[in-house]
């Protein structure tokens, strides 16, 4: 029978429900809670695909990360979560001590923080990643410099404005340059890497399986794809322990009862394969 | 401060409570959240609210209704009148853990609720006090706001055929609204559900505008016809709409204040 209970994590408390399984199954499953949801999820996706895998024979536990829903704290940044999700690992097999091996199921940036957290844990053996969040702010940028500066050098309305000393040029030329710079340079960020670097770099290390759901009519979905599929870097998404499954229809979220029901199917096969 | 989930047993199974504190006072806060997608973008300012009455030693509890967030059962097979039964099984099994007074915070459609059931909750339950968090007085204007999702979807998605969304869930054809299965029962219960300002009210109300600078004619009507209403405007973002709003210090603060006001009043507490 579901139960809850709360574990610690840097000080914070952090609320849980485990949906044990009748089955003592040895495969567990962590549902990491993505973007402005907690643990409930986006129309209850989270509760009843808890409920159905548990069902199937797999112990699942879904949390709330520090500061999100009932946990306590500051909400942290989704590509800051390594401890929750350790610590949520830890609680969970101390629970449910026939455990041996996890998957992380994880939409949205949840699946960025999966990607990012999965090779440091051995534990981890598979995961279940959705429409991961993979913002290119160099796309972002070739998009801006493309459709708005040059757009904008090449209107008429602009040089009225120029000739009549409305438009700041030093302030302009800056901009420009910044976007130019952002769509050449290749993260070479002095502080931490970029969260993007972090997932790929996620994904080279990580010697588990892995299964990608994404949704036909969803953007976020779509800049995955665009990026993971035709950067090199990214090519083990297309190796053999590697499955992707598309939902043609389907929107961020899966927000009708036949798109979860859906992504339950995909997850259950996925897990029968670990 | 501690924070602990519990399964409690209610009419129609299991629900759900979260609880923040654990001082075993004599007072504690029982929390109605809204419902549908409302309920989890304003979980978060929710809990944040029942952490700082936590810190401030008064415990506090929100509540899933049947078929809604962590509690059993599924939002097709709940019913809006059901769900006071809920807060009455949360409220005895309060009572039963030592709380000999109640203030109630209803959210939305949680305040609702409270409204339309204002005499049989102070009959049930020792209720000192009530909070809402912008209030819905109408439960028509609720489901019309929530038909209207499934109109504009439809739209969005080039369907040219018109369809009369209501009629069509009244006429028994269950319809899925940003993915919870709506039933004719609940169209039926929701739009009977009305609070009128000629209520007469039972504990003191601190009503809570939100999301604006005045307060509406209608909130008005409210606050004139009653001597126990007191009504604060706080400009915070509609936080039960917009994702990505945690934490809202501001409301927390004055949630604190009132109930601090509440148990003076009522001499739990020294000044």
């Amino acid at each position: 029978m579901e139960y809850t209970f709360t574990f610690s994590s840097n000080n914070e408390q952090l609320l849980s429900i485990v949906h044990p399984s009748a089955e003592n199954s040895e495969t567990g499953v962590l549902v990491v809670v993505g973007g402005p949801q907690y643990r409930v999820g986006s129309h209850r996706q989270f509760v009843q695909l808890a409920r159905c895998l548990a069902d199937a024979g797999y112990t699942t536990m879904r949390f709330d990360y520090t500061g999100m829903g009932d946990s306590s704290g500051d909400k942290a940044e989704f590509d800051n979560i390594d401890d929750d999700i350790g610590a949520a690992i830890d609680a969970f097999m101390q629970q449910q001590p026939e455990l041996k091996r996890v998957v992380i199921w994880g939409l949205c940036d949840a699946a960025s923080a999966a990607l990012i957290y999965a090779h440091q844990d051995p534990r981890v053996k598979g995961l279940v990643i959705l429409n991961p969040w993979l913002r290119s702010e160099q796309a972002m940028g070739k998009t801006m410099l493309r459709f708005y500066y040059l757009q904008r050098l090449f209107s008429k309305n602009f040089w009225r404005k120029l000739i009549a000393g409305k438009v700041d040029v030093t302030a302009s030329v800056k901009e420009v340059k910044s976007f130019a710079a952002d769509s050449i340079n290749t993260g070479n960020k002095s502080h931490q890497a970029s969260y993007q670097e972090r997932m790929k770099k996620g994904l080279q290390q990580f010697n588990g399986k892995l299964l990608l759901i994404l949704s036909g009519n969803d953007l976020t979905a779509k800049e995955f794809e665009q990026q993971a599929f035709t950067d090199k870097a990214w090519q083990k998404i297309e190796s053999a322990h590697c499955f992707t499954e598309r939902l043609t229809d389907s929107d961020h979220t899966f927000s009708t009862k036949k798109w979860k029901r859906k992504v339950e199917q995909f997850t259950l096969e996925f897990l029968r394969s670990i | 401060m501690s924070i602990q989930g519990h399964f409690i047993a209610s009419t129609k199974g299991r629900i759900f409570v979260s609880q923040f504190g654990n001082s075993k006072r004599d007072v504690a806060v029982l929390c109605l959240p809204s419902i549908v997608e409302e309920l989890n973008l304003s979980r978060a300012v929710l809990a944040k609210q029942c952490q700082a009455f936590a810190q401030h030693g008064l415990d506090s509890f929100i509540l899933d209704y049947f078929g809604t967030g962590d509690s059993e059962g599924e939002f097709e097979e709940s019913s809006f009148n059901s769900w006071f039964g809920d807060v009455v099984s949360v409220g005895e099994w309060l009572q039963s853990l030592g709380y000999q007074k109640l203030i109630v915070l209803g959210v939305r459609v949680g305040a609702l609720l409270l409204g339309v059931n204002q005499q049989k909750l102070h009959a049930q339950l020792p209720i000192l006090g009530q909070i809402f968090w912008k209030p819905i007085t109408s439960g028509k204007v609720f489901a019309s706001q929530l038909i209207r999702i499934k109109q504009a979807n439809q739209m969005m998605s080039n369907h040219s055929e018109k369809v009369n969304w209501r009629n069509e869930i009244l006429a028994g054809n269950d319809t899925e609204i940003a993915g919870y299965v709506i039933t004719k029962n609940f169209i039926e219960e929701i739009e009977a559900a009305v609070i009128s300002a000629a209520i007469e009210w039972q504990s003191p109300v601190n009503w809570l505008e939100l999301a604006t600078q005045k307060i509406t004619p209608a909130t008005r009507k409210f606050v004139e016809a009653s001597d126990v209403i007191t009504v604060h405007t706080v400009h915070t973002p509609a936080f039960w709409q917009v994702p990505e709003v945690f934490d809202l210090p501001e409301l927390s603060a004055l949630g604190v204040t009132i109930t601090h006001k509440l148990l003076v009043e009522y001499k739990w507490i020294g000044e």
